[in-house]
């Protein structure tokens, strides 16, 4: 039997009428680097969220390691392992990058060890910043890796990456791509959200398409471009 | 190997976290500890009786500073804590000051009880996800609550004990009953010490406990728990998202301000023997927000500084006349457009450029 780190069963949330999440069921293996891609409004956000614990679902259960995390609050699914960079930059603009680590790190990491640990971050993600400086002074790019570098700050199984792509220009994408891959291969489970196809193509992951709250399709890259339905879900049935 | 531990711990007191961490401060701050320590030599009692006063608001000031400049919850009603602490500290004295001959037992209670009510409020509050203005309505609510039902507290029927409540007159004197609030009496197998509002015990009393709770509230901020505070000022769902238990530290951090403003309250009582329903209304709520608001609600020093001088300031102009609280309004809308986030953050800044330009 295969290792499931994360298990989506019957999974549904509606907000209203609108159906979010219908019925999915979705399982990641360990050390998995898998992305999600569909337009518009077709419940990835929302998929990751419940993960989180932020959006409740109607019905359905989300297992991690094999327990059902229903129950758990939001930090006690990150602290149990479940790592997460939103959709939109999530770092503290007016604080320092020394600080947004900070308070990423796990509590039992020793206070004056706290500028060596960062640096270690910085360094793994190859982000050429000081500590002391102002995290709202940061380029995009570097933004969005200093809210990864966050995320793993906390050493999660699972990673949770919502766009880390967006607003980048291509060489950046190519080096985020890059970066990914690496902490794949150093055991990080991950689930990537992406519109950007360029990045994508660049990760080699397996996909799941999902569209109006349903998953569509499953496979390689190749599979899904000439899979005829998520054509139509992309570009109409015309 | 814990002295080192003990050392690098109370290197925190010079983080980076408050305004200040370089010599030019530390010199000022030990020039207004000797001007603290040496002005009831040369004060006249008057003079010293309010000093006391000023200095009793520093505590209120400092809550709101923690609660709102640091953890980003915004009360409007922090003089709750206020008057409850002096209330509770009144009551509980009058009741016990013949028997026991000292008010521990009320200072315990008048600290417990907000902290109690804090715990209550804030639990209700934040597990329900309460944020932004709603805390702050619903803080002045309560508080209000308190003065409307302490104000019709006149009739002979509204006696705790032996307190007589009051009504508007309040606890003490005004309401023409001769057991008023006793001020703080410590004892020590024989020895007791009573801290009269106009005497220079209390004095030291007051300038002694502003001087530790300022420098232990700058080691709470520049620790990994205050870094967490800060953290969820600027992004609430951010910091629960990197595993901290948001709405535990919101709820600590209240009770800790709550206890903080509660020794104003009784410290206040302590000072004047009296407290009246007015320390709830809308006036005593909105006194700490301009104090804390004009010099710098992110700064402990500027909290600090701000509660008491514009304590003294606003003093001042209700001695010259009625329109203390316009002139106030004035000051806050001004500082508010010319130095949003505070006169002294930005006096300092301001300073500290022109340093490192030299």
């Amino acid at each position: 039997m295969e290792s499931y780190i994360l298990e989506i069963k019957n999974l549904s949330c509606f907000f209203g009428g609108v159906k979010a999440i219908d019925n999915v069921d979705f399982s990641v293996k360990s050390n998995e680097l898998r992305c999600i891609i569909g337009p518009n409004g077709a419940g990835k956000s929302t998929l990751f969220k419940i993960i989180l614990g932020t959006v409740k679902p109607k019905s359905g259960s989300v297992l991690f390691y094999g327990k059902d995390i229903k129950k758990n609050p939001t930090y006690k699914r990150v602290r149990s392992g479940i790592g997460v960079k939103f959709q939109n930059i999530s770092i503290y603009n007016d604080l320092t990058v020394e600080h947004n680590i900070r308070v990423s790190l796990p509590d039992y990491i020793n206070q004056n060890d706290i500028k060596s640990e960062g640096q270690k971050i910085l360094n793994r993600l190859g982000l050429q910043v000081k500590l002391s400086d102002r995290a709202g002074s940061l380029s995009h790019g570097h933004k969005q890796w200093l809210s990864i570098g966050m995320a793993l700050a906390m050493e999660p199984k699972l990673l949770l990456l919502d766009e880390p792509t967006a607003g980048m220009g291509s060489e950046e994408t190519i080096l985020t791509a890059e970066l990914v891959k690496s902490l794949n291969s150093e055991g990080v489970t991950i689930l990537v959200i992406e519109h950007d196809m360029a990045f994508v193509r660049e990760l080699k992951a397996p996909i799941t398409v999902l569209h109006l709250g349903k998953i569509l399709a499953e496979g390689t890259l190749k599979d899904i471009e000439k899979n005829s339905n998520v054509r139509n879900a992309y570009l109409g049935n015309n | 190997m814990s002295q080192i531990k003990i050392l690098r711990s109370l290197s925190n007191i010079n983080g980076k976290n408050d305004l200040g961490n370089n010599y030019i401060f530390w010199f000022f701050f030990f020039l207004l500890l000797l001007l603290g320590l040496f002005s009831p030599l040369i004060l006249s009692r008057y003079q010293l009786l309010n000093l006391s006063n000023h200095i009793t608001n520093i505590f209120l000031g400092l809550s709101l500073c923690l609660i709102w400049g640091y953890c980003g919850i915004l009360s409007l009603g922090q003089s709750l804590f206020l008057g409850l602490g002096g209330y509770t500290y009144g009551i509980v004295g009058i009741n016990l000051i013949e028997t026991h001959g000292n008010t521990h037992v009320a200072l315990l209670m008048g600290i417990i009880v907000p902290i109690f009510t804090a715990f209550v409020l804030g639990y209700l509050m934040f597990f329900a996800r309460l944020k932004g203005v709603y805390v702050a309505i619903l803080m002045l609510v309560v508080s209000l609550l308190f003065e409307t039902f302490l104000n019709q507290t006149a009739g002979p029927g509204w006696f705790v004990g032996e307190a007589h409540l009051g009504g508007n007159n309040g606890l003490g004197r005004f309401s023409g009953v001769i057991r008023e609030p006793p001020s703080l009496i410590f004892s020590f197998r024989e020895n007791t010490i009573e801290f009269v509002g106009s005497s220079i015990q209390f004095y030291y009393l007051c300038f002694g406990l502003a001087l530790i709770t300022f420098l232990a509230l700058r080691l709470l901020v520049n620790s990994s728990f205050g870094y967490k505070m800060i953290a969820i000022r600027e992004d609430i769902d951010r910091t629960e998202a990197l595993g901290h238990n948001i709405k535990l530290i919101q709820l600590i951090i209240f009770c800790v301000g709550a206890g903080l403003a509660s020794m104003s309250g009784i410290l206040y009582v302590s000072w004047g023997n009296f407290i009246t329903p007015d320390t709830f209304g809308v006036y005593n709520n909105i006194l700490p927000v301009i104090w804390v608001a004009v010099a710098g609600r992110k700064s402990l020093t500027a909290a600090l500084l701000g509660s008491f001088f514009i304590s003294w300031i606003s003093q001042w102009l209700n001695e010259q006349g009625d329109y203390a609280l316009v002139a106030l309004g004035a000051i806050l809308l001004s500082s508010m457009l010319f130095a949003p986030e505070g006169v002294i953050v930005k006096i300092t800044q301001k300073f500290s450029v022109k340093l490192s330009k030299q």
